[in-house]
């Protein structure tokens, strides 16, 4: 155990010790083939498989890797995991087993098409290296380095073409250095890049910021990183230019923004380390807050554009029978305040956006649907020991 | 609740909030290693700084470079046993070669650098910060090297006052200080220490150099200067049951090596 301490600068705030977290078990990748079999790898010793009523650990046995950073699978038993070192492993739905890949490198994402069309991305060691693009033909593995050198974070197939993004650091001047997002598609076999080209920023918008993630639903591209001053910066394309999507405006999303993907439906959904999340539909942000939703259950629901008379009758009946809970458990309202902290959060699947699954650094799994969320795992409750005080595991034993 | 801006001049004293705000994570005689975290830019952007604090009346300092200046991660100078620190120096140019005057072990390489108005010297295994021309009245085994800009300076913020006209104060990038303590300690500092390591995916924005002049002085630097950062920066230290790699992603020509008395 251990605790979260930060300091704000300049803003002139001091943002004093945050409560103790639960066990620092990084779950940095996840991925499903459907809303049954859904996958969970990091730094945990077994990967997590959700089954549509559980998460169970599948242990890695003799196969047992280091940090793993990325997971694929195109069913429930045929599952890829990546990470540090060049470790590739398979899960044919008995175990676990070590693939030979052709690197030593450290992998940092996986995605494929079918058993037998997957890619790896394996990151350079130097900014004189170019990342490597391995493929499994369902026989073996083979490599491929990229156009040119950069760090390359994100991993993402569309249709046929491969999209690769990271971010170039280079030095237009003595004395002045600079950070450029980077995009290479894969199409018909050749390398295309945007942003950054090597010599110049050639795309204004592929090289606004340097892309910590990159993430496809059908035509659909979503772009997301920094900017050099710190802020967000989202990047949309459907087949052609990129184009940047302004982000939420609210006080919420003053904070930092800990991860922007799409949903299976296609739509963005952003995670906030404010607490919440916001999904972006019809040109907009909509934003979802442990502190809305504590409003609505204070005060009650409000009215919602659009919403039937029969709509708004549920809502308020789920807000009673959720109030009433409370009232009963005031313990389950510290839970449901910490199921909204996604200040940790690693990665999302999720067939729509209204219901996804976040990892976090904290070794949690939390599951939005709709407008709650509730945590679905949690590692610290592994440990017997002391997941009998913990509400948390409290009260996931109490759904089980 | 009030912590604290960049201010040009102002007192560099322990802060206490600082102070209790860091994690000690690792530890052998006269040397440990932990973290903190600060939050710039209104609150969006989470830094994570690691801290190295030495004790030099038990460990010295050498500089070391590969024959020719080759380049080369720290890690690869953790091969031999004797080194329980490795750290670069800076600055690098576009081809990788360090900026200014070195003098290594006395030997000369490079010429002095006008724009580079701080100077790091080894005399001994001590390390002291000056200004560059104190690299020409070394003695004969001495070594050192020039850096900018001065963040903190006879227990002062510097930057702003003295040193560091020429640079932006507003570009974000990862942060690595080379700081004497008033306490007699020295201590590395390196901000986003993770984003190379085993955390791989993230992007190095990170601290400005006002942002960066300010934890200095608020950790009680008598002198600090910064040394290059962004993706040249890199630190290893060892411990008894583990080796701390907060590694770069650009091999460098100089390296600053850290061993017991």
């Amino acid at each position: 155990m251990t605790t979260r301490r930060a300091l704000w600068l300049a803003a002139g705030l001091w943002a004093g010790f945050a409560p103790a977290l639960s066990a620092q078990v990084e779950l940095r990748a996840i991925w499903g083939t459907s809303p049954t079999d859904v996958w969970v790898v990091g730094e945990a010793p077994a990967a997590l498989h959700w089954d549509g009523q559980a998460w169970n650990e599948m242990p890695f046995g003799l196969s047992r890797p280091g940090t793993l950073n990325g997971v694929w699978a195109s069913g429930p038993r045929d599952v890829f995991a990546v990470g540090a070192g060049g470790a590739v492993l398979h899960f044919d739905g008995g175990s676990w087993s070590r693939m030979t890949v052709p690197t030593d490198r450290d992998l940092v994402a996986v995605a494929g098409r079918s058993a037998s069309d997957v890619y790896a991305l394996a990151q350079s060691s130097s900014d004189r290296e170019a990342p490597q693009l391995l493929h499994y033909d369902g026989h073996s593995w083979t490599a491929t380095a990229l156009p040119l050198p950069f760090r390359a974070n994100g991993l993402a197939l569309s249709g046929r073409d491969v999209v690769v993004a990271g971010f170039a650091y280079f030095d237009p001047q003595p004395r002045e250095r600079r950070q450029a997002g980077v995009v290479a598609r894969l199409r018909g076999g050749a390398w295309a890049t945007a942003g950054w080209d090597g010599q110049k920023v050639a795309d204004p918008v592929a090289g606004a910021a340097g892309w910590t993630g990159v993430s496809a639903a059908g035509a659909t591209l979503l772009l997301f990183g920094e900017r050099e001053d710190g802020t967000a910066a989202i990047a949309t394309s459907s087949g052609g230019a990129w184009t940047l999507v302004p982000p939420a405006a609210s006080a919420m999303s003053r904070t930092q923004v800990r991860w922007v993907t799409l949903a299976g439906d296609a739509t963005p959904v952003a995670l906030y380390e404010g607490g919440g999340f916001a999904r972006y539909a019809g040109g907009s942000w909509v934003v979802v807050s442990a502190q809305a939703d504590m409003m609505r259950m204070m005060y009650g629901q409000q009215p919602q554009p659009g919403a039937t008379p029969e709509q708004q009758q549920q809502e308020a009946a789920r807000q009673q029978q959720l109030m009433a809970q409370l009232q009963a458990n005031p313990m389950l309202m510290a839970v449901r305040m910490q199921a909204f902290d996604l200040s940790r959060a690693l990665a999302v699947w999720g067939t729509s956006a209204n219901d996804f699954f976040v990892t976090t650094g904290e070794g949690r799994i939390v599951h939005v649907v709709g407008d709650q969320a509730s945590i679905a795992y949690d590692a610290a409750c592994a440990d017997p020991a002391s997941a009998g005080a913990n509400p948390i595991c409290q009260a996931l034993q109490a759904k089980q | 609740m009030p912590w604290r801006a960049f201010a040009p001049g102002a007192p560099a004293a322990p802060d206490p909030l600082l102070v209790r705000a860091i994690r000690w994570e690792d530890e052998r005689a006269g040397l440990r290693v932990g973290s903190f975290e600060v939050r710039a830019s209104g609150g969006m952007l989470v830094n994570s700084v690691a801290v190295v604090e030495i004790d030099p009346a038990r460990y010295r300092f050498t500089l070391a470079a590969a024959p020719g200046f080759s380049a080369r991660a720290a890690d690869a100078w953790m091969a031999d046993t004797s080194v329980t620190a490795a750290v670069n120096t800076g600055l690098f140019g576009r081809d990788g070669s360090p900026q200014g005057l070195v003098l290594l072990d006395g030997a000369r390489a490079g010429r002095r650098a006008d724009w580079l108005d701080a100077a790091v010297t080894i005399e001994d295994g001590r390390l002291r910060l000056a200004d560059p021309p104190a690299l020409d009245s070394l003695d004969g085994r001495a070594s050192g090297f020039q850096v900018l800009p001065w963040l903190v300076r006879a227990g002062r913020v510097a930057l702003g006052v003295s040193s560091g006209l020429r640079l932006s104060r507003t570009h974000r990038d990862r942060r690595l200080t080379l700081c004497m303590g008033g306490d007699g300690l020295v201590r590395l500092l390196l901000s986003n220490f993770e984003v190379f390591g085993e955390s791989a995916g993230t992007i190095p924005v990170g601290l400005t150099i006002p942002e960066q002049a300010t934890i200095a002085a608020a950790l009680g630097c008598a002198d600090a200067v910064a040394l290059d950062g962004g993706i040249s920066a890199q630190l290893v230290v060892r411990f008894p049951h583990r080796v701390r790699r907060m590694p770069g992603w650009r091999e460098v020509p100089l390296m600053m090596l850290i061993r017991p008395r």
